[in-house]
């Protein structure tokens, strides 16, 4: 069979590689991305490890690498994304990668604090001029004496007393400073309230905001003078600013000093900026010659630090100067690893060769699936259940076409598939451009990631939109109905509607309509009657099918695994049991369809009362009249009271034994899926015991005395009819004993709850214990009662494909004859075409949003709920674990906050 | 011999049977080496099965309707003017 009906075969290697070699041979190996390693440490710390240290310079050199990656961002410059694998380095060139990163890595730190430092001088070189030049207007507008006046007047009020006072000038010290906008009110009060009044401030606004050195936020801030007398002011002031964090500048009393020292400071300031300048290109050329590198760095940083866990997880073997490696690999692929090793052991110059060695193990391999961008999808949704078992039958790919068929049966609509079906395959020839480049919005990712699936959904749903002749509600009239009305004028004014009688208005010669629904129904008004009879049937029939598959690929495990057991005692009970029941329904339908005509309405039969009467053992027969010639079971257009026949009497001949004895057969089944299994269980497991018994007698003398007390005491289990001759026989079982184990194994795989893995020399106590009754009768019987009631209620489940359809019809069409149909019968000569315009525009908007993504969503649900609980519960046990190889893919997105 | 009502029947089997019986087989043949010889293959062979199945059951249901269509007076009467419309001998 092809890759995907089972799992790979995986074996269990150990790989011996030289010192010198094993880095090189890891670093092969992840390329090629096809092994496993098993952790031969487990219980070594982390710190303890062999690599630890190489480890931690990888660490050293991924932080350097993510503070340059930071200052990249920061500056705005984006990591070009090449499409480049670069190899792991040599752990030589690991030294010259680490002696790079820590020159770039101190020259950007360097650069940073110089440009911090200059930034911080000229900030305040900024705010002394702004101060000065404020102080400046100050002094300007009120000329030196009149602010000095103004401060004067306004510390001299207190001291009472109306009319002039005698101006004395009074020495006033004065502070100018630089504060941030928002504390000035707070600053004032403060200024106010703790020199009583006797401080006066003036303050403005810098237009300009200034850059923070640090952060680089734009502040606002403004100049302020405090004017104060004394030298006890002078201290609180200097404290008060202090405490507001606003910067004071030394300001000189005189006005040409002032402006002596406002033109040094521009001078001084122009030079700064040049200086910042520089150091600003600087940064960006330094940036720039690592943005070229830094991805394949990343990357290669990120390879040797695997490289490195991968070597830790290994056994050193200090003897032969080796690692030795434990690994899962597929059958298919050892050897591209044969070659791979050898690639490597070349590379690292080594003389000696790396040796694979297959080794025989009882663990369980991971499962490992070989997919293709078209089958990924599907497997993923199986997965999503439960991984597969090693090596048992995989859902997936019958799921390829019954996950989208079932989906179109629910979403059933020729417009609407077509309109999915374009999206996929939009998205399906596009897909090179979107898969590669990485989106950050996941939901487009989710819709890209199942293209395939989307293109199958639309497809079928295309097929069954025709079937159901449902396209937007609408149905069309390729082939030419088979009703035929021939009402003549009078009689159709009699009444508005009239049903239309098969027998007369059925062309029975030319057959009904040939490619799915008659398009006549969708203008009646009992169609959903008509439409609910047929899709109900449907689901069924579908139902029983996918469930009969679902059991049959039971029977493909238990061949497979070599489970004649379970082929008797399950298989074979469980078809039974599904055939008798619903399989005969489905038999039923298919006869009701062929065998029974519009001639004879008033007794053709009702399926679901005849079901529930074969379940309850109930049935009304025919009664043959007197001179009656012909078939009693015919349809025909006979009078029905005459034969006694109504839909709920018996239909076919023979009916009544036929039914009680599949009624019966299928009862007879679940007591056979639930004793027989335990029964057989317990007596080879005794039996096992027997044996093993026989095999620990060491001497004649433990010969005999069994001999004698026929029921030796440590047998608990009560192995019955114990004979003597069957303990001499057993000595003979020493030569057999290789034949015991892999009976054993193979019995164990059977009763999946006896014993473990290791079967050896153990002692018989042991192994007793372990066969517990109770416990496998109970497991039997949760199986037999699950599948027996999953059938009845799986196949009521089924009904959903019945239920989403009608849903999805009845939306569509309230959604043309609510909306559309309001813009089409608009009697407006030319506005109605524009009105028609927009209306179209809300219906596809609703179309698209409604019935194509929310209910394209609610029935991919569905169809996935079917196929999880319904189909797999059949025979999926769905407990391995998944192959996850030794990549580097994975790392190849250069992505350092993992 | 064939009626009219056989011929949908006889096409439709045959076209599926087609799709999923001897395609399959050809594909056995084209496709010898290709490791998804068996997907395709399966494929082909459930889709026959469904699709078959599907378009079966709206054919067999409609071959003999126990019930007819309840139709407004107004569009029967459109119906017999319109579509073709030869009566039904009874």
């Amino acid at each position: 069979m092809g890759a995907l009906f089972r799992s790979e075969e995986m074996n269990l290697c150990q790989i011996f590689l030289q010192s010198e070699a094993a880095y090189a041979c890891v670093s092969e190996l992840g390329e090629l991305g096809m092994v496993q390693f098993k952790d031969l440490n487990p219980d070594v710390n982390a710190f303890q490890r062999k690599f630890v240290s190489e480890i931690m310079r990888c660490e050293e050199m991924e932080r350097k690498l993510r503070y340059i990656h930071r200052e990249l961002k920061k500056d705005g410059m984006k990591i070009p994304d090449r499409d480049e694998n670069p190899k792991a380095p040599a752990p030589k060139e690991m030294i010259d990668l680490e002696a790079t990163f820590e020159k770039i890595e101190s020259e950007l730190k360097e650069v940073n604090t110089n440009a911090e430092a200059l930034r911080r001088n000229y900030l305040e070189l900024t705010e002394l001029k702004e101060v000065l030049k404020k102080t400046q207007i100050f002094f300007a507008e009120h000329g030196r004496h009149g602010i000095v006046d103004d401060a004067q007047h306004a510390l001299a009020h207190d001291e009472g007393g109306g009319g002039f006072v005698p101006v004395t000038s009074v020495q006033l010290g004065f502070v100018a400073g630089v504060i941030p906008r928002e504390k000035v009110p707070a600053f004032e009060r403060l200024l106010w309230f703790a020199n009583r009044g006797n401080t006066f401030l003036k303050h403005d606004e810098i237009d300009q905001p200034l850059e923070d050195p640090v952060s680089g936020d734009a502040i606002s801030k403004c100049v302020f003078l405090i004017f104060f007398q004394g030298e006890q002011l002078k201290a609180r002031v200097r404290k008060i600013c202090e405490g507001f964090k606003a910067t004071l500048y030394p300001c000189p009393e005189s006005a040409s000093e002032r402006v002596e020292m406002l033109n040094g400071v521009s001078t001084r300031l122009e030079d700064l900026n040049t200086v910042l300048h520089q150091t600003e290109d600087h940064r960006k050329r330094v940036l720039m010659s690592a943005q070229k590198e830094i991805r394949p760095w990343i990357i290669k940083v990120k390879k040797i630090k695997a490289i490195y866990h991968t070597l830790n997880m290994c056994n050193f073997d200090v003897s032969h100067n080796s690692l030795i490696a434990e690994c899962w690999t597929p059958v298919s692929g050892l050897e591209e690893i044969q070659s791979a090793l050898k690639h490597g052991t070349e590379l690292s110059g080594s003389t000696v060769p790396s040796i694979l060695h297959r080794m025989q193990t009882k663990e369980v391999p991971p499962t490992y699936f070989k997919t293709n961008k078209f089958t990924t999808v599907f497997q993923e949704i199986i997965d999503a259940y439960g991984i597969a078992t090693y090596q048992e039958v995989n859902p997936a790919p019958y799921a390829i076409i019954s996950f989208p068929f079932l989906f179109a049966v629910m979403f059933g609509d020729f417009g609407h598939g077509f309109i999915m079906f374009l999206a996929g395959l939009w998205m399906v020839i596009t897909e090179k451009k979107l898969t590669s480049g990485k989106s950050d919005n996941e939901i487009m990712s989710m819709f890209v990631g199942g293209r395939y699936i989307i293109t199958m959904m639309g497809l079928f749903s295309v097929y069954t939109g025709l079937i159901y002749n449902d396209c937007f509600s609408k149905s069309v009239n390729i082939f030419g109905s088979g009703w035929h009305p021939s009402y003549d004028f009078r009689t159709l004014q009699k009444e508005t509607s009239w049903t239309m009688n098969p027998a007369d208005h059925f062309d029975n010669t030319t057959g009904p309509y040939p490619f799915g629904v008659d398009p006549i129904w969708q203008s009646s008004m009992n169609k959903i009657t008509f439409t609910n009879s047929l899709k109900m049937k449907m689901s069924v029939i579908f139902g029983v099918s996918q469930m009969l598959l679902g059991v049959l690929l039971s029977f493909v495990n238990h061949a497979y695994f070599r489970r004649p057991l379970n082929v008797f005692c399950e298989f074979i009970p469980q078809l039974v049991f599904l055939m008798c029941l619903f399989g005969y329904l489905v038999a039923l339908v298919f006869y009701k369809w062929l065998f029974f005509t519009a001639e004879c309405p008033q007794y053709a039969p009702q399926l679901l009362i005849q079901f529930i009467n074969m379940f309850l053992l109930t049935y009304t027969p025919r009664v043959m009249p007197a001179n009656f010639t012909g078939d009693l079971y015919a349809c025909t257009s006979i009078e029905p009271t005459s034969i006694n026949a109504t839909s709920q009497t018996v239909f076919f001949e023979h009916q009544q034994p036929i039914q009680i004895t599949l009624v019966i057969l299928a009862l007879l089944m679940v007591p056979t899926m639930l004793l027989v299994k335990p029964f057989v269980l317990r007596a080879r497991h005794n039996a096992r015991v027997k044996r093993r018994q026989g095999l620990y007698a060491t001497s004649q003398r433990t010969l005999i005395h069994n001999e004698e007390h026929p029921e030796p005491s440590d047998d608990s289990k009560g192995v019955k009819g114990d004979k003597p001759e069957a303990h001499l026989s057993d000595i003979e079982l020493g030569a057999v004993r290789g034949k015991d184990n892999i009976a054993i194994n193979g019995e164990e795989e059977d009763g999946g709850i006896v014993g473990h893995s290791e079967v050896g020399i153990s002692e018989p106590e042991e192994d007793e214990e372990e066969f517990d009754m109770g416990e496998v009768f109970i497991h039997q019987a949760i199986h037999t009662i699950e599948y027996c009631l999953g059938c009845i209620s799986h196949t009521a489940s089924y009904l959903r494909l019945w239920a989403l359809s009608l849903a999805h019809a009845q939306l569509s069409e309230v959604l043309w004859s609510m909306l559309f149909r309001f813009g089409l019968t608009f009697d407006m000569a030319y506005v109605g075409g524009i009105l028609l315009w927009a209306v179209f525009g809300a219906f596809a908007v609703v179309t698209v949003a409604v019935l194509l993504l929310m209910e394209g969503l609610s029935a991919f649900l569905h169809t996935l709920r079917l196929h999880w609980v319904e189909f797999n519960s059949k025979f999926y046990m769905g407990d391995g674990y998944k192959f996850a190889p030794y990549n580097f893919k994975h790392l190849l997105d250069a992505d350092l906050d993992e | 011999m064939v009626d009219r009502k056989a011929l949908p029947l006889v096409i439709m089997t045959g076209f599926w049977g087609v799709v999923g019986i001897i395609l399959p087989i050809i594909v056995h043949f084209l496709m010898r080496g290709s490791p998804n010889k068996g997907i395709v293959q399966l494929m082909l062979m459930m889709t026959a099965a469904c699709c078959y199945l599907f378009w079966l059951c709206a054919f067999l249901f409609q071959l003999n309707p126990l019930i007819g269509p309840q139709l407004d007076s107004s569009l029967i009467a459109f119906i017999q003017a319109e579509w073709e419309n030869t009566p039904v001998k009874p």
